[in-house]
């Protein structure tokens, strides 16, 4: 009985002691900047940990924000939700966009924001890889945190989302992580990407690299190297996800904004060396059906619009510098614009003519069943008169893109489909 | 709700607990409790399934009312009954197994269907239930109070994945009265239980399982694996499930042990075993005995053919495989099994000298290093999405792929990692190498000649604070990791 009791109150008391140590630890340092009142600055810069869609989703809970802006990356550096055409009474708004995020994980932070907060206003920026079928979820998404189930009912994690904070080793991990961190912010309090330095980057390089590591890994990602782009009517396909958040939103009554990202023509050159610009073609139309047959049968008077801002225009068709020095304008690389671009996306978008911001007519389509074609005949013109005046670097993306993928098998989509049967 | 949830360990565990020992003086209403805890225990995640362990439970022990007369004789209807019985629990067990098999749908007439999920925890309430009946049957035990049957079915620790609890090893221990008081002496070895075994699920196989996700859903992705990639993967998924049942193991029998009940061991070191036939010895040994019991022996598996041993064999592992789920790899998986014990029976008729207990050490070893790798070359059908991953999969670990392309399928490889988790399993002592001082301590039986040989050694449990605060500490690291946390394996079975 005597040593059952020392064994008994020396491991509770370790247990305790230690949780209680940790927990304090993590509530003080905060790394996922829960524990304190969110900055009322959404330009406040501030440190969020590499586990972002833990941190992202954990922030959301704090701060239920009533707009948000959804998509990969691209969305996530470039779409600031603090942009003026964004109503002033929806207030707080948030950068959701999280990096490589698929329209599973869309729709799921999609759900978890609703389940936090009745959204008012979503901005959804589309990729095309996103809607690829074999594009991996990531590693560190977890249902857990997600407040609601897969059909959106909100769902209780009180556990859960206490402990993940304080007493896990992923808070360990981002609180050492933050502490060592010296002050460097990576994002603004707004979920807006702050980018990296670019001083030393090698502009060249980074275009031009970016557009092959797109393929490799974004378009053709690791493990199965495979794109095959599925019907909404298939069970689990990005396009069903993307028909369900649609149909929740607009019976919701949620004004959202879709928008096709407004991609460098690297990448839409990219498209063409791998053979994948007629799946491109066929992923617009198909989004333009959807968006159709949402708004016949659940929207007649209020329409979902679909912006797209890719293809060959005076913003995504800007010159790549001979020297290595010479910075891009627009872009990061291939992929990721910047925010001055991205406000011009908005601008489009919500209709401003802000005075200091030179926009272009050419720079954003409305799209729809009545336009569709022409648009895409348009663009096809549009790169005829492109390639003539980038032969040279278009060529050198050919041969980078042509040497990286000599190794991946083709693979014959209907293979997919047949499986199912 | 599972034993690696907040849920269970913060809250459900200590409250259960100590209302139970609050109100332990009245048995009736103590019972009452436990039962009816673990009505809600499994009833957390679908409380409309709890209705299906209901029906279970009265349409049983109605049966087990008709069966044992007052004579010690069974009559014949009883036999009836018992025969009834048993078919009802394989009719409903079969019909849940064959609808999660069609995603939880059935088809009613043509257009419409009927969804059902798999109800938790029915497996291994159905071969209780078949055991309780056939103890029943043979007179082994007798017909107990319907709150105490309830409790004997469906009390928490142990239905989820095991052990099988043969019915007068629980009301044996039942029916004394120190069941119903706190045993101090118990309770820690019932943390250390419960803290090894989370520390095994939550730290041990739950990380490894990464690694064995990446190479089956790459080569179910259609990648072509190289042949580390393919081993690492393999070698993974053998490791998470050797932790996680023996995780859940060690679990089971804390938490039982906080109560005041012991419960069979269920694993025991299966990857030190030197033949398949010794590992199905130490994997989930009672479900083992049970598949021997109740469908090896009746079918004429114990006789002196070798041709009906063999018949037998192929049956029991084909049920077992089938058990798992109506898959192919299941089935598959099943009758490899039962191929492999078939030739390792033959091995031993051709060469029982070879079985000896003496045997060199490096004989043993390798031995012990054909059945591990037997076991993991199997374990891939059986982790395989489709027979075509699987055979992906050997291909690759056989190094017959022609297209492969080193450094392109970005799988994860942990070997640091596996060569860790190789040295636990093969060099490390197992739970009840550990506990071998306690439960010699409770009962002079329960313990081999070797295995007290070894409670004077250095690694072998003590109720102290040394060992309090090293327990304390792997409870910690798992509780760190709960979130990242994956069901038992086992469970969904």
């Amino acid at each position: 009985m005597k040593d059952a009791t020392k064994f008994i109150f020396v491991f509770t008391l370790c247990v305790l002691q230690v949780l209680i140590v940790i927990g304090a630890l993590n509530w003080f340092v905060d790394p996922y900047s829960i524990h304190r009142s969110p900055p009322e600055n959404p330009r406040q810069p501030v440190w969020m940990s590499k586990q972002l869609r833990i941190a992202k989703a954990l922030y959301v809970r704090k701060l239920a924000p009533k707009g948000i802006v959804l998509g990969a990356s691209t969305a996530q550096l470039a779409i600031d939700p603090s942009h003026p055409g964004w109503d002033n009474e929806i207030q707080p708004r948030y950068n959701l966009a999280l990096p490589g995020a698929n329209m599973y994980e869309n729709l799921r932070y999609y759900q978890h924001a609703r389940a936090n907060a009745p959204l008012q206003k979503v901005l959804l920026g589309l990729d095309f890889v996103a809607f690829n079928h074999f594009t991996p979820l990531s590693d560190d998404f977890k249902e857990g945190l997600i407040a609601s189930d897969k059909e959106g009912n909100i769902k209780s994690s009180f556990l859960m989302k206490t402990a993940m904070p304080l007493l896990s080793l992923n808070a360990v991990t981002a609180s050492q992580k933050k502490f060592f961190a010296r002050r460097k912010e990576t994002h603004w309090a707004n979920g807006l990407e702050i980018p990296e330095e670019t001083g030393k980057r090698d502009w060249r390089e980074a275009m031009l690299g970016s557009a092959d590591g797109y393929v490799t890994r974004l378009l053709l990602p690791p493990p199965s190297h495979r794109f095959c782009l599925e019907d909404s009517s298939t069970p689990g396909s990005a396009l069903g996800r993307l028909e369900t958040l649609l149909r929740t939103a607009a019976t919701d009554g949620t004004d959202i904004r879709l928008f096709i990202q407004p991609s460098h023509a690297f990448l839409m050159e990219a498209l063409q060396a791998t053979g994948y610009w007629d799946d491109y073609e066929i992923w617009e139309r198909k989004l333009v059906a959807l968006i159709e047959k949402i708004n016949t049968e659940v929207l007649p008077e209020k329409k979902i619009l679909l912006w797209d801002f890719s293809g060959y225009n005076t913003f995504t068709a800007e010159a790549l510098a001979k020297d290595s020095t010479t910075a891009m304008k627009w872009y990061w690389d291939t992929g990721h614009y910047k925010k001055d671009l991205g406000d011009r996306v908005q601008d489009r978008i919500f209709g401003l003519n802000p005075p200091d911001r030179e926009g272009s007519e050419d720079f954003g389509v409305l799209i729809d069943a009545n336009n569709i074609d022409s648009h895409l005949k348009s663009i096809a013109e549009k790169r005829s008169a492109y390639l003539e005046t980038q032969r040279e670097d278009i060529q050198e993306l050919k041969t980078r893109i042509s040497n990286s993928t000599k190794n991946i098998p083709s693979y014959d989509c209907a293979r997919l489909r047949e499986s199912r049967f | 709700m599972g034993f690696n949830s907040y849920a269970f360990i913060f809250l459900f565990l200590p409250f259960v607990w100590t209302l139970f020992y609050l109100i332990a003086r009245t048995k009736g209403p103590a019972v009452l409790w436990l039962v009816g805890a673990s009505f809600v225990f499994y009833a957390w995640n679908d409380p409309l399934l709890i209705s299906v362990m209901g029906v279970s439970l009265l349409v049983n022990y109605a049966f087990a009312l008709k069966m044992k007369p007052e004579s010690t004789e069974l009559s014949t209807s009883g036999k009836r009954f018992f025969l009834l019985g048993v078919t009802l629990n394989l009719a409903l067990l079969s019909f849940f197994k064959l609808a999660a098999s069609y995603g939880g749908h059935y088809q009613i007439a043509f257009e419409s269907s009927l969804q059902v999920g798999f109800p938790l925890a029915l497996s291994f309430l159905t071969f209780q239930q078949i055991l309780f009946l056939s103890e029943l049957k043979n007179g082994n035990t007798e017909k107990p109070r319907f709150l105490n049957y309830c409790l004997y079915m469906i009390f928490f620790p142990q239905l989820l994945a095991g052990p099988l609890v043969k019915p007068q090893h629980f009301f044996q221990q039942f029916a004394d009265d120190k069941f119903f008081k706190i045993r101090w002496d118990f309770i820690p070895a019932g943390l250390t239980l419960i803290a090894l075994g989370l520390f095994k699920k939550v730290s041990l196989a739950d990380p490894i399982a990464r690694f064995a996700d990446s190479a089956f859903n790459a080569a179910q992705a259609g990648a072509v694996l190289t042949t580390g990639e393919a081993w690492s993967g393999a070698l993974s998924f053998s490791f998470q499930i050797y932790f996680d049942l023996s995780g859940y193991a060690d679990m089971a029998m804390g938490i039982a042990l906080l109560f005041g009940l012991r419960l069979p061991w269920n694993f025991n070191s299966p990857y030190k075993a030197d033949s398949l036939i010794e590992f199905w010895r130490r994997w989930h040994i009672t479900l083992s005995q049970f598949a021997r019991d109740f469908i090896y022996i009746p079918l004429g598996g114990s006789k002196n053919s070798f041709l009906m041993q063999g018949i037998c064999l192929l049956s029991v592992m084909t049920l077992t495989g089938l058990w798992h789920g109506a898959g192919i790899t299941f089935i598959a998986w099943g009758i490899l099994h039962g191929f492999f014990l078939i030739v390792n029976h033959a091995w031993r008729r051709i060469s029982p000298e070879k079985v000896s207990a003496d045997q060199a050490v490096w004989v043993l070893w390798t031995k012990r290093f054909a059945t591990f790798i037997s076991l993991a070359l199997l374990w891939v059908v059986f982790r395989a999405e489709n027979i075509d991953t699987a055979l992906s999969m050997w291909k690759s670990m056989a190094g017959m792929q022609t297209n492969v392309v080193t450094g392109i399928n970005n799988i994860k490889i942990g070997e640091d990692r596996l060569w860790f988790l190789a040295v636990l399993v093969w060099l490390a002592p197992n739970s009840r190498e550990w506990m071998v001082r306690f439960f010699s301590s409770i009962d002079p039986t329960h313990s081999s000649k070797a295995e007290k040989s070894i409670s004077s050694a250095k690694y072998v449990w003590r109720c102290n604070e040394y060992w309090a605060a090293f327990l304390a500490m792997l409870f910690i690291v798992a509780l760190l990791q709960l979130p990242e946390s994956r069901e038992f394996i086992y469970i969904q079975f």
